[in-house]
């Protein structure tokens, strides 16, 4: 919901008139429909708050709640409404009853029928576009400081990401341009790995003889075991065709895992409840072998296999949020999940509609949960991914497969979620992630049914009082921040102190004696600095400084690809800080008045207020138990992620990075300089 | 008796122990007077050290020239035994049935636990005496109550501790009187102050009204002086209506309102006894089978109805607590004992209530007070637990009910409670079997008559070591002053997993998380005493450059400078 929240400018009540005023002229879809609704009551899922009055408004992309005292904001973006329902008139008025696709409920009651009804007629028009170029994809387009157009496309590179599995390199397989026209099997990606020794028509009779072409390929290969896991359709074979080709073809997966003389079939129909079920425990009795193809290569006693995107997350190196972003591209992408039919992104089919992806989020959701350390993203990612899926803000979930997107060229028109997710990154970043962990090998999640829990945060996330009221999750992240802006701190402090002794000392050659206290802590402090050298350079990598990911040289640059920002993650940040350390340290020597040491001693908060007793941000918006809660790193104050939107660099820190600070520190610092 | 006649195969060589995610040991086992001791034959793995009084039932299965035992613990472990030979399987089968069970309570391991790997420091039946207890429970309360020692020798009512604290201006005679007219002898009592405005919880056993409308006129005298001039108080009877009503044939009853004009009467029921005992066993059960599908789980977690009996606690507590709190209004609970649901409610009223019950010292005297203390028949609830098929009908897991719903207001406010989840575990297998004395007996009367407090060594005397604490602290703890209201919307409420599928589940990622967390908090403090400490001493230099002469002060930084070196906040 933040993340909806912030990727709008918006504010209250006065600020919402405007927003809506502005952005008009995106398409003409309002040009006749109901923008602004008095005195509307808002009544949610379980009726358990007291029905507020307010205000609604409806603009081309959101529809907008505000409370008589502007306190409180229900913002619901029209591609998440999943249905929309007016109900039996009552005395206050009549009552619309609209369902989420991010599972919120809300009720409106407004007070004239005639009103009622427009709104009805205007939100179902927008939350059903008839076609997909009136999606908000190709008309959103953020402040152009904030993100950039290209970020994220290139994201997911096939080829290099099968080099990385060393897959090719291995020897048993290549890469085959067979598909580059979308021919074989349009919802297939360009560029699929086939075993070395397949021959084109093998590879082409193989595919007809698959249902809609898709032929079994390569889509992850264990290095280690040389194990591999290969995809295809069901074949078309009926009790007595079979086909040479698809068995010869089969028959060199085999041929390319030496450790196995066994190949597993794997199906995973019914499909629907696969995902699921996998976590929900009963998974593998409903993959019961594949029957057909078992009668046909009964004489050779092999079986072979097929995947699912779960099993890799589990094996696979899939700690990282760019893994996991890859992961999506790869698996559900570019290997033709029917992203616009199942999420029901126009209005078409609706029995096409499936909550697939809603259930592979769920399932990875549950490993997060049994293995809270192992993964570098944390729910509030998992959820943004979820509903960007439906949102079509971003043009990453567009289209059925890889050649829809293709021919729409939204990599030209539309923004890439990842590049959005990778800009937010300080919102998703899991504070219990340990490398280690996730470099533990295969994780074996329980999936017993008892273990298998409710996602409050999700189904029930706009329900906010059954909430726990503190968390621990958001308590730690505020940890390693303050951690890692001490950090720094003290590596300027013990510099400070340094060259402050070098000051003294030089003078006098009796300040051991008079000073007793500066001499003993002479040995302190070289431990201090010898200690903080190292754990500077390896926390910062980790710690939630990723917020700040975008604002690093190179990051944000036009062009660089998400490569590059990715690997800044782990390592850019690191050069980043590193080699400031120089620059720093140069003009370290030039602060020499009393007052400048102490302005810098002012500009780093030891004391950073507790999230408990905050509930509302300066700005007078209320803090749900989801918004991520942001503290200034100069004041210590506490504040929602639209107040806190100010980088700055602070004159205590060391290194030069620039890290969040609110609009009066950053006014205050200003003036300073 | 001597333990020997029991034992007819004290020592087996060859017993394979099975336990779910462990490989299997192989070593001698060894029945004692007390314990079930397994000890591996390669001496590389953990021995089992198993009290018989921890056991709750065992199946054996005898076969040709081998036998197996299944062990079921009253902590909800199972293990399985492979014993070499039918007579030794029979035999340490019977042993064990019969060791585990023993009535009489001087034969348990308390009586002969003897504390070797610590000395006591702090004696912990010292730490929580009555009097000092009630004394620093009615500190801020202007003499408007006093301590009464009319129970010293247990004979007023033979439940209650030898102190209670009642309204000062009540004599021990009208105590007597009201005692009377107590379901047995229990007469009100306080049970918390709210130091914020001096309401009172007051807990009691029901009134013995009876079919004939019986009053006491001291009772009513006793209930009114605990009101604070010109307010009203609550009577929250923990029974329906109608089983209030049954219980007025059994010489029970409730507070007509006619005597009692001052108050008012609300019902919240709750279960009890077997309807708990049951809920628990289903539970359990429902717990361990791990074949079961989704659907099939969630319908008997659901038709367990254990977490609409928490549900059930939490909510009469918050009532109690919303009474105290935001109406100043002061509340008498009672149900029919008033040993049950009373001290549930009376007790989670205060966790929500009072901050100092969040801490370890505090909840080990609210545990101590409230329920050892106040008689709750520990010896009759918690001699069997969740698989026996022998029961009494006085097994009934009310104590640990009371600590899952205090689980529940940790996960709601994970950062404001000084004890972890761990604690509250071990709290419910002490309750069980221990070998502590805490929980021993159902009465303080019992326990003088025992001499446990002579004999036995306390729960708390060993817990509150640092090196014992360390490992039941919270690490995210961060007091909270405030009352906290948690939610008892069904959605709320989740399966306390560390505990029911404690068995059934891997808890190393767990302990790890833990730990993971416990260094990244101890390194943030770590830093802050650091940098205070750094920029101090840096001040201290600077103040000194000049003076010297070697530094520009540049105008009125000096008096700032020790602000700045503590808080820059403020």
């Amino acid at each position: 919901m933040m993340t909806l929240l912030s990727s709008v400018t918006g504010a209250l009540g006065a600020t919402v008139d405007r927003l809506f005023f502005s952005t008009d002229g995106c398409y003409d879809a309002l040009k006749n429909l109901k923008k602004k609704v008095e005195n509307v009551k808002l009544v949610d899922r379980l009726g358990a708050r007291k029905p507020s009055a307010g205000t609604l408004y409806i603009t081309t992309t959101h529809l907008i709640f505000v409370d008589a005292d502007r306190a409180h904001e229900t913002w619901i973006l029209h591609m998440h409404i999943e249905s929309l329902e007016r109900l039996q008139m009552t005395t206050i008025g009549s009552p619309l009853y609209i369902q989420c696709k991010t599972f919120q409920c809300v009720t409106l009651i407004v007070p004239r029928e005639r009103d009622c009804q427009d709104v009805y007629m205007t939100l179902q028009e927008l939350s059903r576009p008839m076609n997909l170029d009136e999606l908000h994809a190709f008309y959103y387009s953020p402040s152009a400081d904030t993100l950039v157009q290209g970020t994220g496309w290139t994201l997911y590179d096939a080829e290099r990401e099968y080099e990385r599995m060393q897959a090719i390199s291995s020897g048993g397989w290549c890469t085959s341009n067979i598909n580059a026209t979308y021919e074989l099997c349009d919802t297939y990606p360009k560029c699929i790995v086939v075993p070395r020794g397949a021959t084109t028509p093998m590879l082409v009779a193989s595919s007809m003889f698959r249902s809609r072409g898709r032929l079994p390929v390569l889509c992850y290969y264990h290095k280690e075991t040389q194990a591999t896991i290969t995809r295809c359709s069901q074949p078309l074979s009926g009790f007595s065709a079979r086909c040479q080709e698809d068995e010869q073809l089969l028959n060199l997966i085999r041929q390319q895992n030496p450790t196995s003389a066994f190949l597993y079939v794997v199906d995973t129909r019914p499909k629907i409840n696969a995902l699921a079920n996998k976590v929900a425990g009963k998974g593998y009795e409903n993959e019961s072998f594949y029957s057909d193809i078992k009668f046909v290569f009964l004489g050779i006693g092999n079986l072979h296999v097929m995947r699912s995107s779960l099993r890799k997350l589990v094996e696979g190196e899939l700690y990282t949020w760019s893994s996991l972003a890859i992961l999506v591209e790869k698996e559900w992408l570019s290997f033709g999940h029917k992203f616009t039919d199942r999420c029901g992104h126009l209005q078409s089919d609706q029995k096409e509609k499936s909550p697939i992806f809603t259930q592979f989020i769920d399932a990875t959701w549950q490993v997060l949960q049994q293995f809270p350390c192992a993964f570098q993203f944390n729910d509030k990612f998992l959820l943004a991914l979820h509903d960007h899926a439906y949102s079509c803000q971003f043009g990453t979930f567009i289209g059925n497969c890889e050649k829809d997107r293709v021919d729409l060229r939204l990599s030209d028109r539309t923004y890439s979620l990842w590049g959005y997710l990778l800009h937010n990154l300080g919102e998703f970043v899991n504070p219990l992630y340990r490398r280690e962990d996730s470099q533990m090998g295969v994780l074996k999640p329980n999936t017993s049914p008892q273990n298998v829990r409710f996602w409050k945060g999700m189904y029930m996330r706009f329900e906010s009082w059954i909430h726990p009221k503190e968390s621990a999750m958001d308590s730690l992240c505020v940890l390693k921040d303050q951690s890692c802006s001490l950090e720094d701190h003290l590596k300027l402090v013990s510099k400070r102190i340094s060259s402050m002794k070098v000051l003294v000392g030089k003078n006098t050659e009796q300040t051991a004696t008079t000073l007793p206290r500066s001499c003993m802590t002479d040995s302190a402090i070289s431990s201090v600095s010898g200690l903080s050298d190292d754990t500077v350079s390896t926390d910062v990598a980790t710690t939630p400084t990723c917020i700040l990911t975008p604002l690093l040289p190179g990051a944000t640059r036009e062009g660089a690809t998400v490569s590059e920002c990715e690997s800044g993650v782990d390592v850019g940040c690191l050069q980043v800080s590193l080699s400031t350390v120089e620059s720093c340290g140069g003009c370290a020597e030039g602060s020499g008045s009393a007052e400048a040491i102490l302005a810098e001693l002012e500009s780093v908060s030891v004391e950073w207020r507790s999230l408990r007793k905050a509930r509302t941000c300066p700005c007078a918006a209320h803090f749900e138990h989801f918004t991520r809660k942001y503290h200034c790193w100069r004041c210590g104050r506490i504040y929602c992620s639209r107040c806190i939107d100010k980088r700055l660099h602070l004159l205590g820190h060391f290194s030069n990075r620039a890290v969040p600070v609110c609009r009066n520190c950053y006014k205050q610092a200003q003036s300073t300089l | 008796m001597e333990f020997v006649e029991l034992i007819k195969t004290p020592k087996v060589d060859g017993v394979v122990l099975n336990r779910p995610f462990q490989e299997p040991v192989d070593g001698t086992l060894c029945v004692t007077g007390h314990h079930l001791i397994l000890s591996s034959r390669t001496g590389n793995h953990e021995e089992l050290w198993l009290l018989h009084r921890n056991i709750d039932c065992i199946e054996k299965r005898l076969e040709a020239n081998r036998g197996t035992v299944i062990v079921k613990c009253k902590n909800f472990q199972v293990l399985r035994l492979d014993i070499p030979g039918q007579d030794e399987t029979f035999n340490i089968a019977g042993s064990i049935e019969v060791l585990s069970s023993l009535e009489d309570v001087s034969l348990w391991y308390p009586f002969y636990f003897r504390p070797r790997q610590f000395d006591i420091m702090e004696d912990g039946w010292q730490a929580f005496q009555v009097d000092s207890e009630l004394t620093r429970l009615i500190s801020h309360a202007d003499h408007s109550w006093r301590i009464s020692s009319v129970n010293k020798d247990f004979s007023v009512c033979p439940t209650y501790p030898a102190a209670v604290a009642v309204p000062k201006s009540v004599s021990d005679e009208l105590l007597l009187a009201s005692a009377g007219f107590r379901d047995r002898g229990r007469f009100p009592v306080l049970s918390y102050y709210h130091n914020d405005n001096g309401a009172v919880i007051m807990r009691s056993g029901q009134p013995l009204v009876g079919t004939s409308g019986r009053r006491s006129k001291e009772d009513e005298q006793l209930l009114n002086a605990s009101l604070r001039a010109g307010k009203k108080g609550y009577i929250i009877d923990t029974r329906s209506p109608s089983v209030a009503q049954m219980a007025k044939s059994r010489g029970g009853g409730w507070e007509p309102e006619a005597n009692y004009s001052q108050w008012k009467r609300v019902h919240r029921a709750m279960e009890r006894h077997t309807v708990l005992q049951e809920a628990l066993c289903k539970l359990i059960e429902a717990c361990s089978d791990s074949r079961a599908s989704t659907d099939k789980w969630l319908s008997r977690l659901d038709s367990s109805g254990w977490l609409s009996h928490i549900k059930d606690v939490l909510t009469c507590a918050c009532l109690t607590a919303q009474c105290v709190d935001k109406e100043g209004a002061s509340v008498l609970v009672h149900g029919t004992e008033g040993t049950e649901s009373t001290l549930q409610v009376t007790s989670l009223a205060q966790v929500i209530l009072d901050p100092d019950c969040r801490t370890v010292r505090g909840f080990e005297a609210l545990v101590e007070r409230e329920w050892v203390q106040a008689g709750h028949p520990f010896n009759e609830r918690c001699g069997k637990s969740a698989f026996s098929n022998v029961r009494s009908r006085y097994e009934a897991p009310v104590f640990l009910l009371f600590l899952d719903s205090v689980w529940q207001v940790c996960q709601q406010f994970p950062c404001s409670f000084e004890f972890n989840t761990q604690f509250l575990i071990l709290l419910f297998e002490h309750a069980y079997a221990s070998q502590f004395g805490t929980f021993l007996c159902n009465s303080e009367a019992e326990k003088t008559k025992l001499g446990v407090h002579q004999k036995t060594v306390s729960l708390w005397s060993w817990l509150n070591r640092p090196e014992v604490l360390q490992n039941y602290l919270n690490p995210m703890y961060e007091p909270n002053k405030a009352v906290i209201w948690p939610s008892v919307a069904p959605q709320s409420l989740e399966l306390w997993s560390e505990l029911y599928l404690r068995w059934s589940q891997d808890n190393s990622t767990q302990q790890e998380t833990i730990k993971h967390i416990l260094s990244i908090k101890e390194h943030n403090k770590e830093l802050r005493t650091k940098v205070i400490r750094m920029r101090r001493q840096l001040l201290d230099l600077q103040k000194e450059a000049v003076d010297r002469g070697l530094l520009a002060a540049d105008g009125n930084s000096m008096e700032v400078a020790s602000e700045a070196c503590t808080s820059p906040v403020s």
